[in-house]
């Protein structure tokens, strides 16, 4: 009995072997076959594209994702939005290994996440894919550049102009400044009981353009160097326009922003980015209003917000994505959100299509040659911390311009030599 | 014998089923209290970076000792200290009296008790929003106060107003919480000791003075030392009325916003200086109340 028992079991073991090795071969056959087909149609892979929850640019993207796919039958795009804090949630994800393969690249935050690796220069890409990076504004080339490499393409971006209420100049027959001092002459001319001159927000996001133009910078490298001479003599101008009841901050007469104090009429002029057009429009749409270049001292200056497309160094497919973002900012696809006035397309050719459709930005694609981009390096928000307390500390007259500033240079130092 | 044997099982049996119920609780608490606990201790010894956590290095006491020499730390601190030396004796004495009132014989205390304990439990940014209402330069207290004289200020944005803000914002908030507590103080103190120094003569303000008061001892001590630990740890308020940013000059800069500036305001900020800076303020209010506990023990437990 054990012996039949014996047999079978070692007959049914030979079965199973040999049925095994026919499996396999099937198999080895099958796996043939399918390399063959993926010779001729690749495996399609998912990219995954975070942003900003934005109405519009969400409705925007998602159009531009469907004609993507349909033109790369290979490539899936797979859109995010994270609502709330982006740049936080952004880099969480970075720290817990779940980066997005595509994603919106802040100015401000950029320099960190690229000092420490996270994104992915994209010089390599453009020349393979021979991507006509030319055609980008080259201060907005510049901002995303870090020791040489480049690694984002600009989605768009807005820059300062000097906005002057025209019924107002009108009336007392001036003509829009164009230098400091005619600048501060309307605002003495424009300020009555009921109006000020100018309507500024006290911070580095409006002030910094004439640190520039008075032949100043931030920057040393890339490093902030924010209490050079030029800088504080700006600043001292800068603050003199509140010390002379010139100038007032929206909140000092209870609005907002610079937006509402100018839309109400409560100032004759304001230092604002293209947004304010588009804000105007909705909430003033009766106001006779005109927007110049930003005064000039020793030189033009201006500066440039923007948020970049750039791509995860982790990313397993990085060509995926760069064919993405070269699609997203190709000249069609760019072209479709001028309708909406919120920023001015990053190629330099649709500025004209731009300033036809909506003529009140001329002045904003007059001064891109010259904008300085709103980046301080990996110690960027503690420059906008710093230089903001100094002006606020300033015009409190808590502070001479040169101590404020001296301290500010000081705190941001301490910054940067704990985080490198 | 079996006896013997049978006592200590039953008991091991309890503590079995004991430490069975507390066992959920215990997990949360180690994962999400006491795990981030040491690993903040550790991060506090060490430049941690969570972007580059590969570079991360010990660098010893080097957090604290620049902790030290940190103006914008010594100005949160300043401030902290000026805020809970207002609000916990300002809240202690709204919220003893509120109690007071709704312990009374009056109509309508419920009312009373509802009305004054909503604020307590209204989320702290409802509370911003409506304070920003209230307090902006045209707002109704500006209006206000105007009738008697008072300049118009902006309370948000003049350094010397912004963190009295705060503590009106605290103390209308936290007064509700307190009068619950000593509610219940008042009603625990037996009616006979009250009667007593009655028959004996006394008035209702010697009553609530040589009776209650000394009574109400173990509650007031609960108030004063939650007060403590709660205003040092303030945050919400000065992150309300700056916007996050500690302003205007570090006015309303406190602690804990500092700690949460230097940790999560900036992109891949060194983790380990907000975590050495949490826990001197742990070392602060861990003495502070070592301090009150030996004050207030004198005499506590008579009665």
């Amino acid at each position: 009995m054990k012996r039949v028992l014996s047999l079978f079991l070692a007959l049914c073991m030979t079965v199973t072997l040999f049925a095994g090795c026919s499996k396999k071969a099937a198999q080895t056959n099958q796996q043939n076959e399918q390399q063959q087909q993926t010779e001729q149609k690749k495996e399609p892979v998912t990219i995954t594209v975070a942003t900003f929850s934005d109405a519009f640019g969400n409705k925007w993207e998602k159009e531009v994702a469907d004609e993507f796919m349909k033109q790369n039958p290979d490539i899936k795009v797979n859109l995010e939005q994270y609502p709330g804090d982006f740049f936080k949630a952004l880099e969480n994800k970075f720290i817990a290994n779940q980066a997005p393969d595509v994603f919106y690249l802040d100015i401000v935050q950029a320099p960190s996440l690229i000092n420490a690796g996270k994104v992915e220069p994209i010089d390599d890409y453009i020349s393979k894919y021979n991507y006509d990076i030319d055609d980008i504004v080259p201060s907005l080339r510049q901002a995303f550049t870090w020791d040489g490499k480049l690694y984002g393409i600009a989605k768009d971006y807005n820059m300062l102009g000097l906005f002057y209420n025209k019924e107002m100049f009108e009336k007392k027959g001036l003509k829009p400044p164009t230098n400091w001092e005619e600048l501060r002459q309307c605002a003495k001319m424009l300020t009555t009981k009921d109006v000020k001159g100018l309507a500024l927000q006290n911070e580095i996001a409006r002030f910094q353009p004439l640190a520039y133009q008075n032949g100043g910078s931030m920057m040393d490298g890339q490093n902030p160097k924010v209490n050079r001479d030029e800088n504080i003599k700006a600043a001292e101008f800068w603050t003199s326009l509140f010390k002379d009841g010139l100038a007032v901050e929206p909140k000092d007469i209870g609005e907002g922003w610079d937006g509402d104090a100018f839309g109400k009429g409560k100032v004759a002029m304001t230092i604002e980015g293209g947004w304010m057009c588009k804000y105007l429009q909705n909430t003033a749409p009766n106001l006779k209003y005109g927007v110049v270049e930003l005064p000039v001292n020793k030189t033009k200056s201006t500066m440039a917000f923007t948020v970049a497309w750039g791509i995860a160094s982790t990313s397993p497919n990085k060509d995926a994505a760069f064919k993405f973002v070269s699609f997203i900012t190709n000249k069609d696809n760019q072209r479709k959100v001028i309708p909406e006035q919120n920023a001015l397309p990053s190629r330099i050719s649709l500025h004209q299509e731009f300033k036809d459709k909506f003529p009140m930005w001329d002045a904003f694609t007059k001064s891109y040659e010259y904008a300085a981009p709103y980046n301080y390096g990996i110690a960027g928000t503690t420059v906008i911390d710093e230089v903001g307390k100094a002006l606020e500390k300033i015009k409190l007259k808590k502070s001479d311009a040169k101590s404020a500033f001296d301290e500010a240079q000081k705190n941001i130092e301490a910054y940067l030599a704990d985080v490198k | 014998m079996p006896q013997k044997r049978g006592k200590p099982s039953y008991a091991k049996k309890d503590a079995v089923w004991g430490y069975l119920f507390v066992l959920p609780a215990m997990i949360l608490i180690a994962v999400w209290i006491i795990y981030p606990m040491i690993f903040a201790f550790r991060l506090s010894f060490m430049n941690f970076k969570y972007l580059t956590p590969e570079k991360a290095r010990y660098v010893g006491f080097a957090n604290y000792i620049r902790a030290f020499s940190d103006d914008t730390f010594k100005k949160a601190l300043t401030n902290t200290f000026k805020y809970s030396l207002i609000v916990v004796p300002v809240q202690t004495i709204i919220s003893l009296l509120l109690a007071l009132v709704c312990n009374s014989r009056i109509k309508g205390k419920t009312f009373f008790k509802v009305a004054y304990y909503i604020p307590s439990i209204t989320s702290a940014l409802a509370v911003g929003t409506m304070f920003k209402f209230l307090f902006n330069q045209q707002g109704i207290i500006n209006r206000f106060l105007s009738n008697f004289g008072f300049h118009s200020v902006s309370w948000f944005e003049d350094p010397s107003y912004a963190l009295p803000l705060c503590m009106i914002m605290a103390i209308w908030s936290s007064v509700g919480g307190g009068m619950i507590l000593f509610l219940a103080g008042l009603q625990d103190i037996p009616s006979s000791v009250i009667e007593a120094a009655q028959v004996d003569g006394a008035n209702g303000f010697q009553r609530f003075l040589k009776i209650i008061l000394p009574l109400l001892r173990p509650t007031i001590f609960f108030a004063v030392v939650t007060g403590i630990i709660g205003t040092l740890q303030v945050f919400d308020q000065a992150y309300i009325v700056s916007r996050g940013s500690g302003g205007p000059l570090d006015s309303t800069m406190t602690v804990v916003l500092y700690i949460y500036n230097k940790g999560f305001r900036t992109t891949n900020a060194n983790m380990g200086y907000p975590s050495a800076l949490a826990f001197l303020l742990f070392a602060i209010i861990f003495t502070l109340t070592l301090i009150q506990k030996k004050f207030f023990d004198k005499g506590a437990e008579s009665y």
